[in-house]
C-alpha cells in the first residue's frame, strides 16, 4: 500500500513512487510470509501463485462453514450436506437423508453436532431440505450460478467422504468442471440426475449431499453421484453434482414439507434424423394440448433454454417442480409459437408414497459407507440389532408432524403461518357481516359492474346481464364454460380465505413458491382442495398480499385465473382495487373496483 | 490478475486525488498530468506483460510445482524388496519398488509399512546417485503404517526439510512424490491439503493421488518442504487389504514429518511401535454422544491402575497437564489418545460425583487379557438389590472355601455396596480374580467381613444339585403360554417353539435359551423330552427355530434370533444374566454372531457339531463382555478356535463329542450343556 | 527511472498531453478488456483460460461407437482428429472390430469412419472421415511432455457426452515418463515402449483413443487403454507420447505395421545354473529367494567369487526376486557371453561378472 504524496512535493516524486510500486506487486498475504526457518534454498513461488492460493484457500474456508456432516441419531451410517439459510436449513440428497427416518444430526467445522430434522424430500430428484436446530446464525453458503459453470473451470468439493470427519472438520477437494448439462439415467423411478454438474474433483461415498463450490467459493451444486465402475466405489474422477439453480427451484417447495414430486410436459419427443426434437405423443388433457401444442410440433425452447436434444429437453424439464407454468416455444405448420405450459405432476401420490416407504429405514439397515456385509470376527461391522430405545423428548421432536403424504406436516404448518402472518398486516376482515357488494366498472368501456357475495349465492352484474351461482356448488360447468362468473369465483375464495381463512375452507396445503405468468418473482402457493375443485391461492412472499387466484374445475379443463392486480387501503384494510379474469392464458375483463362495502348480515354455510 | 487489480485502484486513486484537489484549485494541466501519469503507468505494466511475458498463472503454478518437486526430490528414495511372499490375507503384494524418504544425512530412511508383509529377503535402497544399497529394516510405527530402513553411506544424503507445520490452511498445494519410476527424476502428483487431524489425529490429507506409486515418498509443499510422509491408512472403517483400494481415490493421508521426528530416537533404537490402550469403556457406542461417561475400566488396565473407576465422566484429557483439552465428545477423545503411542504417558481429568480429579495414565500395547471372576453363590434373584440373599453355594468354589453360608446377604465387595444402577454382578464383573477381596456378609443383623480369592469362571464339568428358590405367597397370575408354545414370527419362512416349564410364574425369573436349531424341521417331541425336566428343575425356558431354507441357514438369519428375544423377554420374566444362545451345525454361524452382536446382554454360547470358519475372530473380552461358551463337536477346526478363544480370556467348556437332535436325550455331552448352563446363574 | 524523466519532460510540451490522453484512452479500453476477460475466465489467468483452451481442444475430439457390448467390452472409446482432412487417432481395440466405426463429432454429426490401418505394436489405429470439414490437431506443433508438467484429459469416458455434448475434460500433470516395462509390477499390454503416467483419472471405459493436451492446447499424447498392474493390482492411468503415435501414424500411412515381438528370446544354449557350478536353496516358496547353497570348487562360478549364502538381486540389471525368475533370465542368455551379477552378501552389494 502505498501513501498517497501531498500535491505541493510535485510530479517529479510522485511518478517515481508510483512506478516502482506498480513493477513490485508488494501484495500482503499469509502464504508469503510463512517461511520454514532451515530453508535457505528454497524456491519461492511467485506473488501471483501464493495470492491465487491464498484466494482459494480462503473461499475453502469460507465453503468450510456452511458444509455439514451428516450422521444418524446413534452417530451411525454418514453423508453431506450444506447449509444455505441463517435459520439452519440443510441441502442434501435424499438418499443420504432416507436411511435415518425423519430425524438426524449435523456435524460444522465449529467442532459441534446440532440435532437436525428432515423437512421435505424429493424423491425423484434426490434433494432433501433438513433443519438444524440450536442456533440462529448458522454459516450459509453464497449461492451461485450454475448456469454460468463452464468445462474447464476450477472448483472444489467439501463433505465427508468415507465418514472421515470424525473431528467434523471437512474434507476439501479440488478439480475442474469436467462437464455440464449433463443427464443421468434414474435408478429405476427415482434418482434422476437431469441437467447436472460433471466434476474431476474427488467425490466418494459420503460425499452425498454435499456442496460443489466454484473457485470464488459460490455453492453451484449438490454432490450427489459418481460413475463407479471395476473399482467399485471409489472415485475414479467423474463425479456429478445435481445443479444449485435445481436445488433452489425446488428449496422452497422442500420447505414445505411435502414429498416433492417432479414434472412431466404432458407429451413425448423424438429425435428424428433431421435433427429436430418433435412431439411423438401427447396427452389431450395436458395444457401443453390446450396451448396448441400438437403431434410432430418441434419444440424450439423451453424454460428459457434452446432444445436440439432429447436429452436437453430432459435437461431442462428436470430442474422443474410439478405445477410450475414455464416459457416454450414450438414449430407447426403455421410457424412458431411462443406461450406457456403447466407441468403436470410426474407420479401420482400413491406412487410417491411407495418410494418413501421403500427407502425408509425399516427396510434399509444403514451401514458405513466402505463396510462389508457381516462375517463373524470383524464385529464392528455388525451393527446392533435397532433396540427402540425411547426417544428423548427435544426441540427436534417439537419440529416433527407425522402425516401421510408428507415427509413433515410441521413445515407445511408453519409457512402457511407465515402467509397468514403477513396478510395479518393488512388489517382484518374477519368477524362482521358475510355479506359483501363490490361495484365498480369495465374501464374504458364504462360498464357497470357488481358483485354480490354471500353465503345464499353469488351475483354478478355485467352492465344489464345478471348472473348467479350457488357460492360452493354446481362451480365446475361454469369454468369449463369460460364464464365470466368466474371473477365471482375468484372473489369469493378472496373473501372466504380473509374471513375464515384457507383452513376452515378444506384441506389447505402450502406447496411451495411457483412463477406466475407476467410476474418475474416467485409466489407462495397454497393449495385448497373444497369438495368438487380446488384453488390455488399465490400470495407474495414479502407483503403476503393474495396476487392470483386459480380456480380448477379438474386438470383438463384451464382454471379460472383471477389477478389482483391492485390493491389500496380503505379504512385500515388493503382492499382490492383492480382485477383480471382469464382463462388459459386469454383475459376475460379487467374490473377496477369503485366501492367494497358490508350489507347487512345474513345466515348460511359457504365455502 | 492481483497486480492488475492493484494497478486498477493506484489509476483510480490518482483520479482521486485529482479530481479531489480540483476545489481548492487545481488547473486543468494538473490534473492531466495526473491522470497521464496512470495511464502511462498503466500502460507500461500492460507493455510488462505482454512483452516481458508474466505467463498465465497456470503455467506461473507449473513453474511453482516443478521448482517444490526438483529441490526436494533427493531426499527421495526407491525402496526394493526381493523374494518374500506374494499373497497376504489373499492380497497380492506388490513385488515392484517402492518409494522411501531420507530422514537424517547418515542413512536413516522412512518408508511405508506396506510392503513388508510380505516378509522380504532382502531390501535395498536405490539413492538418486543410482547407488544401491542395502537396507536393514530396524523399526516399525503399527500406528501410523510406517518403517524406518537403515543404510550405510560414506557421503552424507540430502535429508528431508520439514515444513512449518504450523502455516498449514486446507487448500494450499501439495504435491506428492514418488521413486518408483526413475531414481533421480521423483513422480510428481499435485492436489491440495484436503483435511488436517485425520484418522484420530495420526495423518493430514490431501486429494493428490496416493497410491502404490509413491507410499513412503514425502507430501511437499510449494517451498518442497516436506509436510508428511505417505502412507496408506483408513480410520477403522476398513480391513487390512481394502485401505489400499482407496488408492488413487483422491483420498490419501501422510503421517506429518514432525510427528515421526518426534519418534526417530525411539524407532532408532530399534523399538516398535504401536498405538497406546488405556482399558475404559465408554457407556454409549455413540462417538457423538454429548459426554464420556465410562461403563467400565478393565482390572489391572493402566486406566484401572492409576483408580479410574466407571461412573467418572472424562471432561478433558491430554499429553500432559499443561496441555489439558476440555473434552465433550468421545470422538474429541480419540483425536487426543490416536497420536499418543503405547509405553507414553497422558493425562485424563475427569469428573466424579460433583468433584475434579486428574490421572496420569501410562498407556500400553496390549491390555491384560481380562477373565469374569467367580465366588460361587447363587442368590435369590427377589431379595432386594443391595444385600442379594444367597440360597446355594456352587461345590469347591471360592465362596465354599472361604466358608460363605447358605442364607447370608452380601452387602459388599471390595468395599464396593450395590443398588439398583451397580449390582452385585457389574460390581464383581470389574474386579481381577487374581488379587483376593473381602467380601461383607450379612445375617440377622450381624455383618462380618470374609477373605475370598476369586477364580476364573469355572469350565469344568461337575455334578451339582439344583437350586430350589424359595417361591413368594400365593404370586399374581401368570399370562405368558405354558408347556410347548409356537411363536409367531410374521412374514419370514421361519418357524419357532418355545419350551415353557408348566412351573413357570412371573415372580420368578427364568433363563432363557435361544438355539438355532441345525438346518431342517424339528420335532418338537425329541426337543421336549430332552429339555421339559431341565426347564423345570432349574427356571428356563427354551427356543428352538428352524431356519427358512431346510438345507443352510444364512447370515441375515441372525435377526431372527433378536426378534425371539424380545417377543419372550416381552411375554415372561427373564433373567438377564442367563441369556444364552446355541447353534447347531450350520445353525452354528447365526448362533456365534447374534451372541457376538449381544455380547453385553448374552452370557452363554453353545456350538454344536460346529465347523468353524478358519477366518472367525472374537474380540478379546471385557467386563460384562466376556461370553461363557460351551462347544461340543468333533470338527478339527473346534480345537484352535477353543485354544485361540481360551487364549483371549473367555471361559470355554469344550467336549469333543457330536450330538444330533434325534438322538439328544440320551448323549452324554447333554447332561454336561444342561449342567454348564445352571452353572451361569452362579456368580 | 528512465521513464520518470521522460514523462516529466514530455509533461511540458502541450503534444504530450495529446500523446498522453491517447494513452488513457487505450488503457481505459485494455483494463475494461481485461476485466471482462478476467469475469468469465478464472480470475488470475488474463490471456488464456482453460475453457476456450479446452472448448477449442473439444471440437478435435471425437466420439466412436463400433462393435463390442458383450462380455463386459464397451462398444465406444474416443478418438482425436490429427489433421484438417480427417484422419482420427485412436487405440486398437475390439471397438474398432466392424465394418465401418461410426464417428460422432462435437456437433452431434453422426459419421462412418474407414480404417487406414492399425499399428498393434503400439496399440493404435488409424481411421478416416470424409470431408468433416473439422481442423484437427496440428502434430507438427504437437509438443512432448515432462515429468510434473500440467495436462488436461479429453475424453468420452463412459460414454457420458452424446450427440453434439461436450465431451469430458480432466485435469492432472505427467506423474512421470517411463518405459511401460520398468513399471512396478507386471503390466498387462502389448505395448512395452514409452509412457506418460497422469495422475488424471484416465482408466475408464471410453476414455481410450482420448486426447491429452498441454496448457497452451497442444496435443501431448493419446489416452491409453484400461491397463491394470497385475502384482501391485492398481489401475493404471496413462498416454501414448506423440513421437510414438506420430511414427505409428507414419508408419500406417506407409503400411508397414508388422510387429516387431519385444522383449528378450530364450536362446538355443543358454547358461544352466547346474552349469555354472552353484546350487540354489531349494524352490519351496512361491518366490524362493535365490540363495547360493553351494559353489562347485573351480567352477565358473567360484572363479568369478561367487560365496555360499550370497543372495542374486539382480542379473545383467534385471530383478531376480525369486529363483524361478533368475533361471527365466539365465535362459536368455548364450552360454559362450558373460554376465553380471549383484549379490548380497551380508550388509554388503556386490557386483560380480561372470565370465564363462
Amino acid at each position: 500500500m502505498i501513501c498517497v504524496p501531498p500535491y505541493r512535493f510535485g510530479l517529479g516524486l510522485v511518478i517515481p513512487l508510483l512506478l516502482w510500486s506498480t513493477f513490485t506487486f508488494g501484495i500482503p498475504n499469509a502464504a508469503a510470509q510463512d517461511t520454514v526457518p532451515n530453508v535457505e534454498a528454497a524456491p519461492m513461488p511467485s506473488d501471483t501463485v501464493l495470492a491465487a492460493q491464498q484466494q482459494r484457500i480462503e473461499a475453502m474456508q469460507r465453503a468450510s462453514s456452511a458444509t455439514v456432516a451428516v450422521y444418524g441419531t446413534d452417530g451411525q451410517g454418514g453423508g453431506s450436506g450444506v447449509c444455505v439459510s441463517p435459520d439452519g436449513y440443510v441441502l442434501t440428497n435424499f438418499h443420504v437423508s432416507s436411511p435415518f427416518g425423519h430425524r438426524m444430526r449435523c456435524g460444522l467445522n465449529d467442532g459441534r453436532m446440532y440435532d437436525a430434522v428432515v423437512a421435505g424430500i424429493d424423491p425423484t430428484g434426490d434433494l432433501a431440505v433438513l433443519k438444524m436446530v440450536g442456533r440462529s446464525d448458522f454459516p450459509v453458503a453464497a449461492i451461485g450460478d450454475s448456469d454460468a459453470a463452464r468445462i474447464g473451470q476450477w472448483c472444489f468439493a467439501a463433505g465427508n467422504p468415507f465418514v472421515l470427519a470424525t473431528n467434523l472438520q471437512p474434507t476439501v477437494t479440488y478439480g475442474l468442471i469436467s462437464g455440464v448439462r449433463r443427464y443421468q439415467y434414474p435408478s429405476g423411478t427415482i434418482l434422476e440426475y437431469s441437467d447436472c454438474i460433471q466434476t474431476d474433483a474427488a467425490i466418494n461415498p459420503g460425499n452425498s449431499g454435499g456442496p460443489l463450490f466454484n473457485i470464488r467459493g459460490e455453492l453451484i451444486g449438490i454432490n450427489g453421484r459418481c460413475s463407479f465402475e471395476k473399482r467399485g466405489r471409489v472415485n475414479v474422477g467423474v463425479g456429478y453434482a445435481i445443479s444449485i439453480k435445481q436445488a433452489m427451484n425446488f428449496f422452497d417447495q422442500l420447505k414445505s414439507g411435502r414429498v416433492v414430486d417432479h414434472a412431466t410436459l404432458g407429451f413425448t419427443v423424438t429425435t428424428e434424423n433431421n435433427g429436430k426434437v418433435a412431439v411423438s405423443n401427447i396427452l389431450e388433457s395436458s395444457d401443453a394440448y390446450r396451448r396448441g401444442i400438437r403431434y410432430g410440433d418441434e419444440i424450439l425452447r423451453l424454460g428459457d433454454r434452446d432444445v436440439a436434444t432429447t436429452n436437453q429437453l430432459k435437461n431442462i424439464l428436470g430442474i422443474f417442480p410439478d405445477q410450475w407454468r414455464i416459457p416454450i416455444r414450438f414449430r407447426n405448420e403455421t410457424g412458431v409459437v411462443e406461450t406457456f405450459i403447466r407441468l403436470q405432476s410426474l407420479h401420482l401420490a400413491s406412487e410417491l408414497e411407495e418410494i418413501v416407504k421403500g427407502e425408509s429405514p425399516q427396510q434399509k439397515p444403514q451401514r458405513k459407507p466402505g463396510g462389508r456385509d457381516p462375517a463373524p470376527g470383524d464385529k464392528d461391522k455388525l451393527e446392533l440389532p435397532k433396540k427402540d430405545k425411547p426417544v428423548t423428548k427435544d426441540s427436534v421432536d417439537d419440529l416433527f408432524v407425522e402425516k401421510r403424504g408428507y415427509s413433515n406436516y410441521y413445515f407445511n404448518r408453519f409457512e402457511l403461518d407465515r402467509i397468514l402472518g403477513l396478510q395479518a398486516a393488512h388489517g382484518s376482515w374477519t368477524g362482521g357481516s358475510d355479506a359483501w357488494k363490490l361495484s365498480g366498472e369495465i374501464p374504458g368501456e364504462n360498464i357497470a359492474v357488481e358483485m354480490l357475495l354471500s353465503d345464499e349465492n353469488l351475483t354478478l352484474r355485467l352492465g344489464e346481464k345478471t348472473e348467479t351461482v350457488h357460492p360452493l356448488k354446481g362451480w365446475p360447468k361454469w369454468i369449463k364454460q369460460r364464464s365470466s362468473i368466474g371473477a365471482l369465483m375468484g372473489m369469493r375464495v378472496w373473501q372466504q380465505w380473509n374471513r375464515i381463512g384457507p383452513r376452515l375452507m378444506g384441506e389447505a396445503v402450502y406447496l411451495g413458491r411457483n412463477p406466475v405468468v407476467g410476474r418475474n418473482t416467485l409466489l407462495d402457493v397454497t393449495r385448497i382442495t373444497v369438495s368438487d375443485f380446488d384453488v390455488m391461492v399465490y400470495s407474495s412472499p414479502d407483503s403476503g398480499l393474495i396476487e392470483v387466484i386459480e380456480v380448477f374445475s379438474d386438470r383438463q379443463t384451464d382454471p379460472v385465473e383471477l389477478f389482483f392486480e391492485k390493491y389500496e387501503t380503505v379504512d385500515g384494510r388493503t382492499t382490492p382495487k383492480t382485477i383480471r379474469l382469464a382463462y388459459g392464458l386469454e383475459s376475460q375483463f379487467i374490473v377496477s373496483i369503485s366501492q367494497m362495502a358490508r350489507i347487512e348480515a345474513t345466515v348460511g354455510t359457504g365455502l | 490478475m492481483f497486480a492488475l487489480k492493484l494497478l486498477k485502484t493506484r489509476a483510480d486513486r490518482i483520479q482521486m486525488i485529482a479530481t479531489g484537489r480540483r476545489p481548492s484549485g487545481i488547473s486543468a494541466r494538473e490534473l492531466l498530468h495526473a491522470v497521464s501519469i496512470a495511464s502511462m503507468l498503466a500502460f507500461c505494466f500492460h507493455l510488462s506483460k505482454l512483452f516481458a511475458g508474466d505467463p498465465p498463472l497456470d503455467e506461473q503454478e507449473q513453474q511453482a510445482f516443478q521448482a517444490a518437486a526438483d529441490y526436494s526430490q533427493d531426499c527421495v528414495v526407491q525402496v526394493e524388496t526381493f523374494g518374500g511372499q506374494e499373497i497376504v490375507n489373499k492380497q497380492f503384494i506388490a513385488s515392484g519398488p517402492s518409494t522411501g524418504t531420507v530422514l537424517t544425512p547418515d542413512g536413516w530412511i522412512v518408508t511405508s509399512i506396506f510392503q513388508f508383509r510380505g516378509q522380504p529377503a532382502s531390501i535395498t535402497v536405490v539413492l538418486p546417485d543410482e547407488q544401491r544399497k542395502a537396507a536393514k529394516l530396524v523399526a516399525r510405527d503399527h500406528s501410523r503404517e510406517l518403517a524406518l530402513l537403515k543404510i550405510d553411506t560414506d557421503k552424507p544424503l540430502k535429508a528431508a526439510i520439514a515444513s512449518d507445520r504450523k502455516a498449514w490452511q486446507v487448500g494450499q498445494w501439495a504435491i506428492a512424490l514418488g521413486k518408483t519410476f526413475d531414481f533421480k527424476v521423483a513422480s510428481r502428483s499435485v492436489g491440495i491439503l484436503s483435511a488436517q487431524g485425520r484418522i484420530w489425529n495420526k495423518a493430514i490429507q490431501t486429494d493428490a493421488k496416493i497410491s502404490p506409486q509413491n507410499y513412503g515418498g514425502p507430501l511437499v509443499d510449494l517451498k518442497g518442504a516436506v509436510m508428511g510422509i505417505l502412507v496408506p491408512m483408513n480410520p477403522g472403517i476398513a480391513t487390512e487389504g481394502e485401505v489400499e483400494q482407496w488408492y488413487d481415490s483422491g483420498v490419501g493421508f501422510a503421517v506429518p514429518l514432525s510427528d515421526i521426528i518426534e519418534r526417530l530416537p525411539r524407532l532408532q533404537r530399534g523399538e516398535d511401535i504401536y498405538p497406546g490402550k488405556a482399558g475404559f469403556r465408554s457407556q454409549s457406542p455413540d462417538e457423538f454422544a454429548p459426554e464420556i461417561v465410562l461403563s467400565g475400566v478393565t482390572p489391572g488396565s493402566p486406566a484401572a491402575k492409576s483408580g479410574m473407576r466407571s461412573g467418572d465422566r472424562i471432561i478433558g484429557a491430554g499429553k500432559n497437564r499443561d496441555v489439558l483439552k476440555p473434552l465433550a465428545m468421545h470422538s474429541e477423545l480419540k483425536h487426543v489418545m490416536g497420536p499418543i503411542d503405547a509405553e507414553q504417558s497422558m493425562v485424563f481429568e475427569v469428573e466424579r460425583d460433583g468433584t475434579k480429579k486428574q490421572f496420569d495414565v501410562n498407556l500400553v500395547k496390549e491390555l491384560p487379557t481380562y477373565r469374569e471372576p467367580f465366588i460361587g453363590v447363587v442368590v435369590d434373584s427377589n431379595s432386594p438389590p443391595s444385600a442379594p440373599r444367597v440360597i446355594a453355594i456352587v461345590p469347591n468354589s471360592p465362596a465354599e472355601k472361604s466358608g460363605i453360608e447358605v442364607g447370608e446377604s452380601i452387602l459388599s465387595i471390595g468395599e464396593q455396596t450395590f443398588d439398583e444402577k451397580s449390582p452385585l454382578d457389574s460390581r464383581l464383573a470389574f474386579l481381577d480374580f487374581r488379587e483376593p477381596i473381602s467380601v461383607k456378609v450379612e445375617r440377622e443383623g450381624k455383618t462380618r467381613i470374609v477373605n475370598v480369592s476369586m477364580e476364573p469362571h469355572p469350565e469344568r464339568d461337575f455334578e451339582w444339585p439344583s437350586v430350589k428358590v424359595p417361591l413368594p405367597e400365593n404370586p399374581p397370575e401368570s399370562k405368558g403360554a405354558k408347556g410347548t408354545v409356537q411363536l409367531p414370527l410374521g412374514d419370514v419362512k421361519n418357524k419357532a417353539f418355545a419350551i415353557v416349564p408348566s412351573s413357570y410364574i412371573d415372580a420368578v425369573p427364568h433363563g432363557l435359551l435361544i438355539v438355532f436349531a441345525e438346518a431342517g424341521v424339528q420335532d418338537q417331541k425329541q426337543w421336549g423330552d430332552a429339555w421339559e425336566n431341565f426347564a423345570r428343575d432349574n427356571r428356563w425356558i427354551v427356543v428352538v427355530t428352524q431356519s427358512a431354507d431346510d438345507k443352510a441357514w444364512s447370515l441375515d438369519e441372525v435377526e431372527i434370533g433378536v426378534r425371539l428375544r424380545s417377543y419372550v423377554a416381552s411375554n415372561y420374566t427373564i433373567d438377564r444374566r442367563r441369556v444364552c444362545v446355541g447353534g447347531i451345525s450350520s445353525g452354528m454361524l447365526p448362533g456365534l454372531i447374534m451372541g457376538l452382536q449381544g455380547a453385553e446382554t448374552i452370557r452363554g454360547v453353545w456350538l454344536c457339531n460346529a465347523k468353524i470358519p478358519t477366518r472367525a475372530r472374537v474380540p478379546a473380552t471385557e467386563p460384562l463382555k466376556s461370553i461363557h461358551f460351551f462347544i461340543n463337536g468333533v470338527d478339527a477346526s473346534l480345537k484352535p478356535f477353543v485354544e485361540q478363544t481360551e487364549k483371549i480370556g473367555y471361559s470355554v467348556a469344550y467336549h469333543s463329542e457330536d450330538m444330533t437332535a434325534a438322538k439328544m436325550q440320551d448323549a452324554q455331552v447333554l447332561g454336561k450343556l444342561q449342567r454348564w448352563l445352571r452353572l451361569l446363574e452362579a456368580y | 527511472m528512465q521513464k520518470t524523466q521522460v514523462l516529466g519532460s514530455r509533461a511540458a510540451s502541450p503534444h504530450g498531453f495529446l500523446f498522453m490522453y491517447l494513452c488513457a484512452a487505450g488503457v481505459a479500453l485494455l483494463h475494461m478488456q481485461i476485466l471482462l476477460a478476467t469475469d468469465v475466465g478464472r480470475d488470475a489467468n488474463v490471456f488464456i483460460n482453460n475453457e476456450t483452451l479446452i472448448a477449442t481442444s473439444q471440437e478435435k475430439v471425437v466420439k466412436l461407437y463400433g462393435a463390442g457390448g458383450a462380455r463386459g467390452l464397451e462398444s465406444y472409446q474416443s478418438g482425436v482428429i490429427i489433421d484438417n482432412v480427417g484422419h482420427i487417432v485412436t487405440s486398437w481395440s475390439t471397438v474398432l472390430d466392424v465394418v465401418k466405426v461410426r464417428v460422432v463429432t462435437f456437433d452431434g454429426r453422426r459419421l462412418d469412419a474407414t480404417m487406414i490401418g492399425m499399428d498393434p505394436q503400439n496399440e493404435l489405429a488409424l481411421l478416416k472421415i470424409e470431408d468433416a470439414g473439422i481442423v484437427g490437431f496440428d502434430l507438427s506443433r504437437a509438443a512432448p511432455g515432462v515429468t510434473g508438467q500440467r495436462v488436461f484429459a479429453i475424453s468420452n469416458l463412459f460414454g457420458i457426452a452424446a450427440g453434439n455434448e461436450s465431451c469430458s475434460a480432466q485435469k492432472g500433470v505427467i506423474m512421470a515418463a517411463t518405459p511401460l516395462t520398468t513399471r512396478r509390477g507386471k503390466t498387462k499390454s502389448l505395448y512395452q515402449g514409452r509412457v506418460y503416467v497422469l495422475d488424471a483419472m484416465t482408466n475408464n471405459p471410453g476414455a481410450s483413443g482420448g486426447a491429452l493436451i498441454d496448457l497452451k492446447g497442444r496435443l501431448v499424447g493419446i489416452l491409453g487403454k484400461e491397463i491394470r498392474d497385475e502384482q501391485a493390482g492398481i489401475w493404471l492411468n496413462y498416454a501414448l507420447p506423440m513421437d510414438v503415435v506420430k511414427s505409428s501414424v507414419d508408419r500406417i500411412l506407409s503400411g508397414n505395421t508388422a510387429v516387431q515381438t519385444a522383449g528378450l528370446k530364450a536362446v538355443a544354449q543358454p547358461h544352466r545354473i547346474s552349469e555354472l557350478g552353484i546350487t540354489l536353496i531349494p524352490d519351496v516358496l512361491s518366490k524362493t529367494p535365490p540363495f547360493i547353497d553351494q559353489v562347485r570348487e573351480d567352477s565358473v562360478a567360484q572363479r568369478a567369487g561367487l560365496q555360499t549364502n550370497d543372495l542374486i538381486l539382480l542379473l545383467n540389471d534385471q530383478r531376480a526376486d525369486s529363483r524361478k525368475s533368475l533361471e527365466k533370465m539365465l535362459a536368455t542368455i548364450n552360454r559362450a557371453d558373460s554376465f553380471y551379477v549383484l549379490v548380497q552378501r551380508g550388509q554388503e552389494l556386490i557386483r560380480i561378472h561372470v565370465r564363462p
